[in-house]
């Protein structure tokens, strides 16, 4: 059996009367990039401390890069904390430099590793700037960067978006893709959706301690198939004339019609082929857009979490604009 | 969106401590090492080489020590007495009226600076062969003391028995005689030994006492040149009264009488006798005070900056708990013994200067390094957990409490230390582990004292020991302490993060 880069086993953590984290088990392949999502207090940081054996679990077993706990490799990992700074008065190359000496990292090739990463991060004459001088951006930047800069086997990034304006968020998707692309191991925990469903091979969910999801991208996808079609008519066309020929069609169980926009659905039997429905729709009617509605992620997390347990969670991600100008920049 | 994981009771992270990630392997210590010699060699660069630093630990001092030397110098340049001295004598004979125009008569004055002069030459010398002071320097102090008395010119006034005392007080306040004095039978009468102090509200009791009234404008030291010399006279008619001569008498009562002390122990004889001598303890106790508490002091404001910043689980991505803190503690002590370097050096090339370096018991010096190192671990490790305990500088007063109250053991140590450095209590202070360093390093360099072998060997193990569980205590409070936000523990609630860890 391939030994996975973090192994969890029946891993629980309890913070005096609140459990935290329950009988978690988890396995992160070596070599993929891995989306870790819930929502606030489920359980995220607690278990990226854990793995990263800042905590210790009450029970269960984690394992890293092969060893019994992340204090053995540390060296070997990068990892960007939710709660993270950077020493106000220190120079950033400074910082960089005794962030990558206390990983073992050292000598004359690290001067130039620096300055070649402060270029690719957009921060090319930051190295003399004392880090209070930056704007928070980038000092998220030089953070993201301290923890990667000693070339690590995994890198674990705990709301690597977070703070991030769009321009410099498409820079982080790139960077974490390119890491990805070199084979490292990638988990990174986020809010932001959409960018999880555009990086990542594999996504865990967690709500209250619990995982509520685990797999790759494709199987979570068929897993949630909505079995929607929608569909947009030319314009003119009569909407219940619409409606009829849609409801006509063979595989189409049901046709729902939102009042004010132009869009219909058409939802699936069981058994439908897909392929078969759309090119019957085709056929009947007139149409400007048929598609094929895929499974998103919000569509996933809005269906495994209760909207009782975490309804800021759900406005900070469906409602909010700052989340969403994130969103935005992916299009 | 930055998600806020504050903590805002600290009891869900009690038992976290045990948890947190303990010692890496063996194959790893290398490595450790390694990486607290990183952590403490960026704490003291971070700290010790630093503008800020050099001004406070270089600068600032010598600042001081130049704003003392130009007061003392300002003080030097005082304008001479002049003006009239308005006497009501009502003595049999005026005597006083008498004494005192004798005493401020020109002859006596020129007399009086000539024997002083006499004396400070006297001193000096004796100073230029104790000391090796050189020649020019004991002139230029002389320069300097003949400006710092230059005779006084006082006419005397002698009022009539009937003279209106408004009017005279009114003088006195206008500036128009210097002061008015004013002396009966009683002033020289003698007040019985072990009379009765007037009750409360009676009149005071006139005998021994005479009236000295002064303007505003009479400068401080002015008066108590002239109250001297009316004193001086008074008790010399007295003498006279007696059946004594003044002049014999003084001359017998200022005569020098000195120890020629020598201690006699088992290593020979030593010297004991000299004024730097005795202030000795005080400047090695200050010495490792200050070291240790300046170490103390940047590693609580350190902890608590790496806190406020967020930056310590970027540090800790890096290393272990463990790790940091002896590299904290590590660093900041070398900034300690760094300042405590430059102002030894400072002290020992002025004592070289002044010939006196052979005093200094050379004995004293390698064991004030060892106490500095305790005393610094014990106090670094008390701020280290204050300083992770709490998120900012407002909430470590409530628990600052307890390193206050041990920071000032060693002052209220030091007068029955110094009294007698054999004493139980010295014994005691020097086994209590907190005060062990600051009590031994007061013992150690009194030379008229030998601290026993087995107090020396018992009290320097019981100070590590001491520091051992003091820095086994801070470690508890510091893993729990470190990524924990919000609300700051209490003193009791640290005792129980502790007794949990």
């Amino acid at each position: 059996m391939p030994e996975g880069a973090i192994v969890i086993e029946g891993v629980t953590k309890r913070f005096r009367d609140k459990t935290a984290v329950d009988q978690l088990d988890l396995v992160v392949p070596t070599g993929s990039l891995c989306g870790f999502l819930g929502p606030n207090g489920a359980g995220k940081t607690t278990t990226i401390r854990m793995i990263m054996a800042i905590f210790l679990p009450d029970e269960g077993r984690v394992s890293v890069l092969g060893r019994p706990s992340a204090a053995e490799s540390k060296d070997r990992i990068g990892y960007l904390p939710e709660e993270r700074g950077v020493y106000r008065k220190m120079r950033v190359g400074e910082f960089l430099s005794y962030i990558a000496n206390l990983k073992g990292l050292g000598g004359a090739c690290l001067s130039r590793k620096i300055d070649d990463w402060l270029e690719r991060v957009a921060l090319p004459d930051a190295r003399k700037k004392r880090c209070e001088e930056l704007s928070k951006g980038m000092q998220q930047k030089v953070q993201f960067l301290a923890s990667i800069i000693h070339d690590p086997e995994l890198i674990i990034l705990d709301e690597p978006f977070s703070g991030l304006d769009p321009v410099n968020a498409r820079l982080m998707r790139s960077l974490i893709e390119e890491m990805h692309r070199q084979g490292r191991t990638i988990i990174f925990s986020t809010h932001v959706l959409h960018s999880a469903e555009q990086l990542c091979t594999r996504i865990f969910m967690i709500n209250k301690g619990r995982k509520i999801l685990d797999g790759s991208m494709d199987e979570i996808r068929s897993q949630f198939d909505p079995k929607t079609i929608v569909v947009e008519p030319l314009s003119g066309e009569a909407p219940e004339a619409v409606r009829a020929s849609l409801a006509s069609v063979p595989g189409v169980h049901a046709v729902a019609h939102a009042g004010e926009r132009r869009t219909f659905e058409a939802r699936l039997d069981a058994v439908a082929d897909a392929g078969a429905v759309m090119r019957s729709i085709v056929e009947r009617v007139p149409t400007r857009r048929v598609e094929l509605r895929r499974a998103t992620l919000e569509d996933v997390f809005v269906h495994l979490v209760d909207p009782g347990d975490s309804e800021d969670v759900l406005r900070e991600m469906l409602g909010d604009p700052a989340a969403s100008s994130e969103v935005n920049a992916d299009a | 969106m930055p998600k806020s994981s504050s903590q805002s009771d600290p009891a869900p992270l009690v038992g976290e401590a045990s948890r947190l990630s303990r010692r890496p392997s063996p194959s790893h210590s290398g490595s450790a090492s390694k990486k607290i010699a990183v952590i403490a060699w960026r704490e003291f660069r971070a700290t010790a080489l630093t503008r800020a630093f050099f001004v406070g630990a270089v600068v600032l001092p010598a600042l001081i020590w130049g704003a003392m030397f130009g007061v003392g110098a300002m003080n030097f340049r005082r304008p001479p007495m002049e003006g009239t001295l308005a006497v009501l004598d009502a003595t049999r004979d005026s005597v006083v009226a008498s004494g005192l125009e004798a005493h401020f008569s020109p002859e006596a004055a020129a007399e009086r600076s000539r024997r002083e002069r006499e004396a400070l030459e006297r001193i000096a010398k004796e100073q230029a062969l104790q000391f090796g002071v050189p020649e020019d320097e004991v002139e230029q102090r002389l320069a300097m003391a003949s400006l710092a008395e230059p005779a006084p010119r006082v006419t005397l006034e002698r009022l009539p028995a009937d003279a209106d005392m408004q009017a005279q007080r009114g003088r006195a306040r206008a500036g128009e005689v210097l002061a008015v004095v004013s002396v009966t039978e009683d002033t020289l009468t003698l007040v019985p030994q072990g009379a009765p102090p007037p009750g409360e509200g009676a009149a005071p009791d006139p005998r021994g006492s005479y009236q000295f009234i002064q303007g505003e404008t009479l400068r401080p030291e002015h008066a108590r040149t002239l109250r001297r010399s009316v004193e001086r006279v008074i008790e010399d008619e007295r003498f006279r009264r007696a059946g004594m001569d003044p002049v014999a008498v003084r001359a017998v009562s200022n005569a020098r009488t000195e120890a020629d002390a020598v201690l006699v122990t088992r290593e020979g004889e030593k010297k004991s006798n000299d004024a730097l001598v005795r202030i000795l303890p005080f400047i090695f106790l200050m010495l490792i005070f200050m070291g240790s508490m300046t170490g103390g002091q940047y590693l609580m404001m350190g902890t608590l900056e790496e806190k406020g910043s967020r930056v310590m689980e970027v540090i800790l991505s890096a290393c272990s708990v463990r790790e940091l803190l002896l590299g904290k503690l590590i660093g900041q002590g070398l900034v300690g013994l760094a300042l405590m370097a430059v102002y030894a050096g400072v002290g020992l090339a002025a004592a070289r200067n002044f010939n006196v370096l052979s005093q200094i018991p050379a004995g004293v010096l390698p064991w004030t390094v060892v106490y500095y190192l305790m005393a610094y671990a014990f106090l670094g490790a008390m701020m280290l957990a204050v300083g992770s305990a709490v998120t900012e500088i407002r909430e470590a007063q409530a628990l600052y409490a307890p390193i206050m109250l041990l920071t000032f053991m060693p002052f209220l140590l030091m007068f029955p230390l110094l009294e007698n450095p054999g004493s139980w209590i010295a014994t005691a202070a020097s086994f209590f582990p907190p005060t062990t360093p600051f009590a031994m390093v007061m013992r150690l360099s009194q030379p008229s004292y030998q601290v026993p072998l087995w107090e020396l060997v018992g009290s320097t193990i019981a100070g590590f020991l001491g520091v051992v569980a003091m820095i086994w205590i801070a470690a508890k409070v510091f893993r729990v302490g470190v990524l924990m936000y919000g609300k700051p523990p209490t003193l009791l609630g640290l005792l129980k993060w502790i007794r949990y860890a």
